[in-house]
C-alpha cells in the first residue's frame, strides 16, 4: 500500500497532496475536543497494525483498517492517516516523503466514502450493522487498491498489468478485514457503544 | 447455527488465502557483497519474503551508464559479474512493481586494485608437485589466499549487508505510538485554549 519515492509522475504527486491537504483540513476543522483521543487512538492502531505482517503463502500481508477508520472517524482519517503514514516514513523508509500525499490520499479517500455509506448502518442495532461494518472494511481495501492502480498505471502504461495484480493479491485481505471489521464494531457497540459516537450522527 | 455460519466464513477466508498470491509489502530493500569476482544481489519485501522476478539494474555512478540489467531468481537472487577496478561506485536498482523501488550502493573501493584478484579463484591452483618443495611464487599464493577469504567471508558480507538496512524494532514502533499521543496533546492544548477563549468572550466584562 505503500508507493516508493521515485516512481510516479509530478502531476500523480501534486494531485494527490492536494487531495491530501484538503481532506486533512477539513479533518482537523471538524475534529471535536471529546474526539481528539479517539482519533489518536486510531491512529497508533492503523501505524501499529499495518507494520505486523503476517506471512501467508508465498507473500505477506498486513492489515491497512481503513474501513474501520473511516466509518468511526468520518473525515479525521484523513489527519489519522497522513500522521500515521508520516511516522512511517521518517522512523521506516516505508514510502517516502513526495508520496506522502499520494499514499494518504489512496487510503483516507475510500475510508471517507465508507463513511458516507456505511455510518447510517451502524446506527441499527442488529444484523445492518455487522454487515455495513463488513461491507465497510471489504470496500475500503477494494477502492485504496482501485485508487493506487489508478495512480500507478497514469504514471506508466506498462503498470496497468501490475495494477490488476494488485487488486488480485489484495482480495483475500478484503475478506479479513470486512471480519475484522465487522468484530472489532460490534464489540466496541455492546462494550463502549460511545466511542462509536452511536446515535449521535 | 450461527457459530457454523462463522465458521464456514472463516474457512472460506483460510482457502482464498492459500490459493492467492499476495505481494504486498511496504517496501522492497535490496544488498549486495562481493563474492569471487561476482557481485551477488539478493532482495526481499519488508517481512522477509524474497522479491522473486523483480527488475534489476545496475548503473556505474561515475559514468551514469547502465552496466547490467536482469531479473531475479526465485530466491531474490540476481549475480552479475564484478565490473573491472576503476569504475565508480555502482548503483543496484531494484523494480519489484506495485510501486516499490529501491536501490544499493555497491562501493569498489574496498578492491585491493588488483583487477586480476577477482579472476583469480576460477583459475586453476596448479596441482602439488609430487616432490616436496613446492614453489608458489608470492603473486599466486596471494591470490590462493584472498580466493579462500572471498569464499570464507562470503557470508558474514551477506550478514552485514542484510543489517544494514533493518526492519522497524520494538523502540521505533514504541516511539511512533509516543509521537502519536504527543501530537494528541498538542491538539488538546489548542482546541482547550479556543474553549477558553470561547467561555472569556461569553462572559460579560
Amino acid at each position: 500500500m505503500h508507493i516508493s519515492e521515485g516512481v510516479l509522475s509530478p502531476p500523480v504527486l501534486a494531485a494527490g497532496g492536494a487531495l491530501t491537504v484538503i481532506g486533512t483540513a477539513v479533518g482537523l476543522k471538524n475534529l471535536d475536543y471529546d474526539r481528539i483521543m479517539t482519533v489518536s487512538l486510531l491512529t497508533a492502531t492503523f501505524f501499529v497494525a499495518t507494520l505486523i505482517h503476517v506471512p501467508v503463502g508465498p507473500g505477506s500481508i498486513h492489515l491497512v483498517l481503513g474501513g474501520l477508520m473511516g466509518v468511526v472517524l468520518g473525515w479525521a482519517c484523513f489527519p489519522a492517516i497522513l500522521v500515521a503514514l508520516f511516522l512511517q516514513t521518517i522512523l521506516f523508509q516505508y514510502g517516502g516523503l513526495t508520496v506522502l500525499g499520494v499514499n494518504t490520499a489512496v487510503m483516507a479517500l475510500p475510508a471517507l466514502l465508507c463513511y458516507y455509506l456505511f455510518r447510517p448502518w451502524l446506527e441499527n442495532n442488529g444484523k445492518k450493522r455487522k454487515v455495513g461494518a463488513f461491507l465497510a472494511g471489504f470496500l475500503a481495501i477494494l477502492l485504496s487498491s482501485l485508487l493506487m492502480a489508478l495512480a500507478l498505471a497514469s504514471t506508466d502504461k506498462g503498470f496497468i498489468g501490475t495494477a490488476q495484480l494488485v487488486i488480485a493479491a489484495q482480495l483475500p485481505l478484503m475478506i479479513i478485514e470486512g471480519i475484522i471489521t465487522m468484530f472489532t464494531v460490534s464489540f466496541l457497540a455492546k462494550v463502549q457503544p460511545e466511542f462509536l459516537q452511536l446515535g449521535k450522527s | 447455527m450461527k457459530q457454523s455460519t462463522a465458521f464456514k466464513i472463516c474457512l472460506g477466508a483460510l482457502l482464498v488465502l492459500l490459493t492467492a498470491v499476495p505481494a504486498l509489502a511496504h517496501k522492497v530493500r535490496i544488498f549486495a557483497w562481493e563474492d569471487s569476482g561476482t557481485i551477488v544481489t539478493e532482495s526481499q519485501f519488508s517481512g522477509g519474503r524474497p522479491a522473486k522476478n523483480a527488475v534489476i539494474s545496475v548503473i556505474d555512478t561515475a559514468t551514469g551508464q547502465q552496466i547490467v540489467s536482469g531479473t531475479t531468481d526465485g530466491e531474490g537472487v540476481f549475480r552479475f559479474p564484478s565490473p573491472p577496478a576503476g569504475g565508480g561506485a555502482l548503483k543496484i536498482i531494484i523494480d519489484g512493481g506495485e510501486g516499490h523501488k529501491n536501490s544499493w550502493l555497491f562501493k569498489t573501493e574496498e578492491e585491493t586494485g588488483n583487477s586480476n584478484t577477482a579472476q583469480a579463484t576460477h583459475q586453476k591452483i596448479p596441482a602439488p608437485q609430487k616432490s616436496s618443495t613446492v614453489t608458489v611464487t608470492r603473486e599466486e599464493l596471494q591470490q590462493i589466499v584472498e580466493g579462500v577469504l572471498d569464499k570464507k567471508l562470503a557470508p558474514i558480507k551477506r550478514t552485514l549487508a542484510e543489517n544494514a538496512d533493518r526492519g522497524p524494532r520494538l523502540q521505533d514502533i514504541l516511539g511512533g505510538i509516543g509521537y502519536i499521543f504527543g501530537l494528541a496533546g498538542i491538539a488538546a492544548y489548542f482546541q482547550s485554549r479556543k474553549k477558553i477563549k470561547e467561555y472569556d468572550n461569553e462572559r460579560p466584562s
